[in-house]
């Protein structure tokens, strides 16, 4: 499937030195031409005179107002009076250069995707200051991947805009409805007849396959641009301080399982690793603290893993290979899941806290090389 | 018919008994415990084991940690962890391979992997298998190959039975590196 992506893409940069210009894409090395930018030019090889002669505009506030989806949106986030329902329906608006001419939500859902990563990550960094670098990015994708963004968008009660003209014609709904649903559907797209459960990808979609032959659908992306754009809206209107509030309320106070996230390979040897680099001066002591039933069916050993006299972790097993494992895996997580509290026992304060002190910070030492 | 003769007995003809009464005698028995409240704060710890997550070992607090002024309570004396048998030791890890040793060992694995296998050569310079497996794990892939191929052919003899036992002990095996049960 990838072989024939990449032929497709080949090909179509063949075809593209025969049309009238060059656009710099979103990706680094490919140069794409893009019709919808209405490019004009005096001179081919003149760059300067190179002008797109398209023509956006945001939707008049008077329109939007007329739009029970998007006011029924607006106060079911609570969103602030300054927030501009306008703004709303830009933010679920994903069509790149569409039909109708309005501005789209790409500026918008960079902005609030910065501000995401940015809050999440601060985030994250303090309150698990040692997690590997492997499991810190799944908890930052499992906060704000487009899976999560797309399913917080749905339980936001964002519609998709699937009515085709002619429907939106014949059922005499208001011209405002569909200012208030998420649009990323191209015309032509919304008229074909769709079976549950089987999935076509088109010729745009066949391109954004990747490497690892992973596919997100259309709509996933869009939901996930579209909350990404209400929190760059957010900020645009109110400032940070409220941003920061809303990414907080929605994003980060989801319960995020962060030790399930852990898969050990040799972790004996990394916590004897560990505690090398950590300069205890008693060597790691694996120790058998109870067992009962050895030479029955259903024996059970508990094994602790020791440094001195300090117990590291625990480890309930039915064979003395389980227990050890178990302990030490035990040991391990309670070293990388360890959370600094501040001297009165509340959470650290944040980076973009006020009164945040860098020196009371806990610092992670780093991974282990096993 | 049912529902008339119901309707017409009363509630006051049932005798009416808070407790059942029976041989047992609830208020006289041994066994009437009633909880005592200890007064003031208790510690009361979980059963289970801890959870990595509730609680971080005080040997990988930093020292700047307000936890450390806390009273420790479940730590053991050095006794107590000392009469507990031993199943690994970090500071049995032995350095007595040197540079010419590994040199000859590689070489000899090379040369011929079918007559040196990694037995032999943990017998031959007298240390353990798990050693010789690391250091000539790169040498030889073709080896590697091979023995992968004799295996699969192995397994393809297995019972249907067999091969669930080895996948279920596999997947177990992962389940112990993950922390679950």
């Amino acid at each position: 499937m990838l072989r024939q992506v990449i032929k497709r893409t080949a090909a179509k940069n063949i075809s593209l030195v025969r049309t009238s210009g060059y656009v710099a894409s979103r990706s680094y090395h490919v140069t794409k031409f893009d019709s919808r930018l209405k490019t004009e030019y005096q001179l081919l090889t003149d760059y300067s005179s190179y002008k797109h002669t398209i023509y956006t505009h945001r939707l008049p506030e008077s329109t939007a107002e007329q739009c029970p989806l998007l006011i029924a949106l607006h106060s079911r986030l609570n969103l602030p009076k300054e927030y501009q329902l306008s703004t709303l329906s830009q933010a679920l608006n994903m069509q790149q250069f569409g039909s109708d001419g309005l501005a789209n939500n790409f500026g918008l859902s960079t902005l609030g995707k910065n501000l995401l990563s940015y809050y999440t990550c601060e985030y994250l960094v303090m309150q698990y200051p040692r997690l590997p670098m492997a499991v810190h990015n799944t908890a930052v994708d499992a906060y704000m991947g487009k899976l999560t963004l797309a399913e917080i968008g749905k339980s936001w009660g964002i519609e998709v805009d699937t009515v085709s003209k002619l429907q939106h014609f014949l059922s005499q709904e208001p011209e405002a409805m569909k200012y208030g649903r998420l649009r990323f559907q191209l015309e032509e797209e919304k008229n074909t007849v769709k079976e549950d459960g089987v999935y076509e990808l088109s010729q745009v979609e066949m391109e954004s396959v990747d490497t690892n032959n992973e596919f997100i659908p259309k709509e996933i992306e869009a939901y996930a641009s579209a909350v990404q754009a209400v929190i760059g809206g957010l900020y645009t209107h109110v400032g940070e301080n409220a941003t920061k509030a809303f990414i907080h309320d929605h994003i980060l106070s989801r319960k995020l399982p962060v030790d399930k996230m852990f898969q050990f390979s040799k972790p004996t040897r990394e916590l004897v690793r560990l505690c090398d680099k950590l300069g205890f001066t008693d060597p790691v002591e694996l120790r058998l603290i109870a067992e009962t039933g050895r030479l029955s069916a259903h024996a059970v050993y508990v094994a602790g893993a020791f440094v001195g006299k300090e117990k590291l972790g625990e480890g309930v097993g039915s064979s003395l290979k389980e227990a050890k494992t178990r302990a030490v895996v035990n040991a391990l997580m309670g070293y990388y899941l360890y959370s600094p509290i501040d001297q009165d026992g509340n959470e650290p304060k944040l980076p973009s806290e006020a009164g945040y002190v860098f020196e009371e910070a806990s610092v992670g030492g780093g991974d282990v090389a096993i | 018919m049912l529902r008339t003769q119901i309707r017409r007995y009363s509630v006051k003809d049932i005798p009416f008994e808070a407790v059942p009464r029976n041989r047992y005698n609830q208020s006289r028995s041994a066994f009437n415990f009633k909880p005592k409240a200890t007064p003031g704060l208790v510690h009361n710890p979980s059963h289970a084991i801890f959870q990595p997550s509730q609680r971080t070992p005080r040997a990988f607090l930093p020292p700047s940690d307000p936890r450390l002024k806390l009273k420790d309570v479940l730590s053991m004396s050095r006794e107590d962890v000392e009469e507990c048998p031993l199943i690994y030791n970090a500071s049995q890890r032995e350095y007595d391979l040197t540079p010419e040793i590994v040199s000859e060992i590689v070489e000899l694995r090379t040369q011929d992997p079918a007559t040196w296998t990694v037995g032999k050569l943990a017998k031959k310079f007298g240390i353990e298998q798990h050693k010789v497996n690391v250091l000539t794990a790169t040498v030889s892939k073709e080896r590697k190959t091979q023995l992968e191929g004799e295996l699969n052919d192995i397994k393809t003899k297995w019972s249907r039975n067999k091969l669930k036992g080895r996948n279920d002990r596999s997947k177990r095996k992962q389940m112990w590196l993950r922390n679950e049960f």
